[in-house]
Order: structure tokens, then sequence, then C-alpha cells
């Protein structure tokens, strides 16, 4: 990231192929919308040209890059709930037979019980459990307490394990 | 022992490689743009040299009438400096990535801030010979140049409320800077006129900050 600050726009590229899968994934989970998590994809990106000059030196740039996809995540999601509560509650029905783990369906049934999180204990869940951040790490990107952090992904864990029923548990 | 939601978690999500191969265009095409790097550091210079400035440049013209005596802007300096240092702290604590708790501390001394421009000013027995409202009028006048410089450059990072309204603080400062030279009233018209109209300028960044779409999502 400092070549690229520095102005290597090869740098870039290299930053792209090493991080953008991760941004992805991370961005599929939080939305659970193709067009709308491509759309982010690229406001991530976008963001992370645009504002390269307010990275700070000497830290790690992942944390800084998932900080802004979660950022923009956040936006896009705020936005449809405002826009969801404008129209009808068209809510996504959760599977009704679990299907067993392996089967590709059982990723479907974990989407829509990812969807069915609060968006912040999604986030505190996919950044805790998904992409190893400490709960000092997720407190520290949301302006939160480590407590606070702790109880959002612990809640979001249980809610998961709850929903996901016996393929929840051990 | 790892159960199965563990297991389910740890699966990674298909790679759409089409989307990847979009975004990267894209990346490309804002990079082919060539935009200057802006930092950080050179956004909080931007804005406290706007405030200040902007407040020299108001002394400089009040001299030049023979309205303002260096005598007096001697006797103002403590509080004219409070006030370039609340701009800086509040710019520096806005605009910084990671100046969360710095940013209650902005509001904190910009509100002491304004305590002692209220303070400082002893009760004034004779009627003031210009409507008061002018003050306001002129302090927001004299805000709206760094107000707009605050509010391009909020627009680099994610919206945050209290980022937004501590970056108002700072514009607001030049306002303040103004009625601590051109205005003789006392400690109530400060309190009613000046403090407010610097609230005013804040809430003002706050509001157009957030009716803005952000150029960047970054912290």
């Amino acid at each position: 990231m400092e070549r690229f600050c520095d102005g290597e726009q090869d740098a870039f590229e290299t930053l792209f192929a090493r991080h953008a899968g991760r941004v992805q994934g991370f961005l599929a989970r939080m939305v659970r919308d193709g067009p709308l998590a491509e759309d982010l994809l690229q406001t991530t990106f976008l963001s992370v040209v645009r504002a390269r000059g307010r990275f700070d030196r000497g830290t790690r740039f992942t944390p800084w890059l998932l900080t802004i996809a979660a950022n923009a995540a956040r936006d896009a999601l705020r936005r449809r709930r405002h826009v969801e509560a404008l129209s009808e509650d068209n809510g996504s029905e959760p599977a009704s037979a679990p299907p067993a783990v392996g089967d590709p369906a059982m990723r479907k049934h974990l989407e829509d019980a990812f969807q069915q999180l609060p968006p912040d204990q999604r986030e505190a869940v996919i950044l805790s459990k998904i992409e190893g951040w400490s709960f000092e790490e997720i407190a520290t990107m949301r302006g939160i307490s480590v407590g606070a952090a702790r109880v959002r992904a612990h809640r979001g864990y249980e809610k998961l394990r709850q929903l996901l029923g016996p393929l929840g548990e051990a | 022992m790892t159960s199965s939601l563990d297991r389910l978690l740890a699966e990674e999500p298909r790679r759409n490689e089409a989307a990847l191969g979009r975004t990267l265009a894209a990346a490309r095409g804002e990079l082919a743009l060539k935009r200057p790097v802006r930092r950080w550091r050179a956004e909080v210079a931007w804005v406290v040299a706007a405030s200040a400035g902007l407040g020299t440049a108001v002394a400089l013209v009040l001299m030049a009438f023979g309205q303002l005596s260096v005598s007096f802007l001697l006797g103002r300096a403590p509080l004219l400096a409070l006030l370039v240092i609340t701009s800086a702290v509040c710019a520096w604590a806005g605009l910084s990535p990671r100046g969360r708790w710095l940013q209650v501390w902005g509001v904190g001394l910009a509100l002491a801030s304004a305590a002692a421009l209220v303070l400082a000013r002893v009760p004034v027995q004779a009627k003031p010979t210009l409507p008061e409202w002018l003050c306001t009028v002129s302090h927001i006048g004299v805000g709206s140049i760094p107000v707009i410089v605050a509010v391009l450059f909020l627009r680099s990072a994610v919206f945050q409320p209290l980022r937004a309204l501590v970056v108002g603080l700072s514009a607001g400062t030049a306002g303040a800077f103004l009625g601590e030279l051109a205005c003789g009233q006392g400690w109530r018209h400060v309190a009613g006129y000046h403090v407010s109209a610097w609230a005013v300028v804040a809430v003002a960044a706050l509001l157009m900050s957030r009716s803005l779409e952000p150029r960047s999502f970054a912290p």
C-alpha cells in the first residue's frame, strides 16, 4: 500500500489481486445481493484509489480495506432498509427443511440465516469468525467498546446457531 | 471441536471473476484520471488556513481602515490564539482517519473557547448603533468559505455526524475571530449573537456533509 501511496500504480494491481476475493466474500455475506455486492466491491476499490491519502503509513492494509468495505455495506443496507420500509415487506423465508452440511443448498440456508441477523451483529460475526479480527480491532473500527463488540459477535453467533437448528450444533 | 456452523462459516463463497474484472477495470479507469493524491494532513492545513487566513485578512482590512489598533489586537491576542488552536484541533480531529476520541475533545475545546469568548466580555451599558443580528449574519457569511472547504474535504471519508460537526466547529472559528475584532458588545450579545452563529455554521457543515454523496468510504 505504501508503494501505491508513493505513486506506483502497479502496486494497486498487486493489492487488488491479493485482496479482492476476500473483500468480495465479505460483501457477499454482508448484503447477499449479487448486483449490490458487485457495486459495493467497486465502491470499495474506488475508495481505496480516491482516499489513498488517508491511509496511515505503518498501519495494516487489510483492516483498512475491510473497514472501507464495511462502511460501504452499512451505508447500502441503511439505504435499503429505508426503501424497504416504504414498500411492502417481502421478507425472505428461510428454507423449511434444513439440508445437510456439505449440501450446496446448505450455503443458501446459511446465507438466509445471515440475512436475518441485524447488520451490526452480522458484521461482527463475519469479522470475528471469518476474517479473524480481534474484538479490539472490531471495537476500534466501529468506535465502540471491546465489550460491546464481543456482545454483538456472541449474540449474532448464537442467533445463527438457533436459526440453523441442528446444523449449527457441534 | 469445530461445530458445523464454524465449518460452514469457513467455507469461501464462490468467486465471481466477471465482477472482479469489472471492478478492476473501474479502478483502472479512476487511476487513469490521474487525480492528485490529497493527504489528510494537507486537508487539515487547508481548513485551518481558510479559517485563520480569513480572520487575518479581516484584521488587516480593519487595520487599513483605522478600525483596529495594534494595542487592541494585542489585548485580544490570547482569545485569538485560543480560536486558532481550537480551529486546528477540531480540523485535525475531524479529518484524521483515527480521531474519534479527539473529536470529543474537539467539541469540548470549542465549548470552552465559546465560554471564554462570553466570559471575557464586560457588561456594556451603551445601546448598539447597529442591529445585533448583523453580527450573526456577518459570522455566518465569513464562516461560509471555510465551511465549503471543510465540506469538500469531508466528502473524502465516510460520513460520521461527530466528524462533520467538529470540522464545522473548526470552520466556525473564522466568524468568532471576526466577532472578537469588530464587535465591542457585552457578554449577553456575544452569547446570543456570536456563539449561536458559530453553532449554526457547525450544524450547517453537518447537514451539508450528510446530504452529499461521499467520494469514498475510507475511515
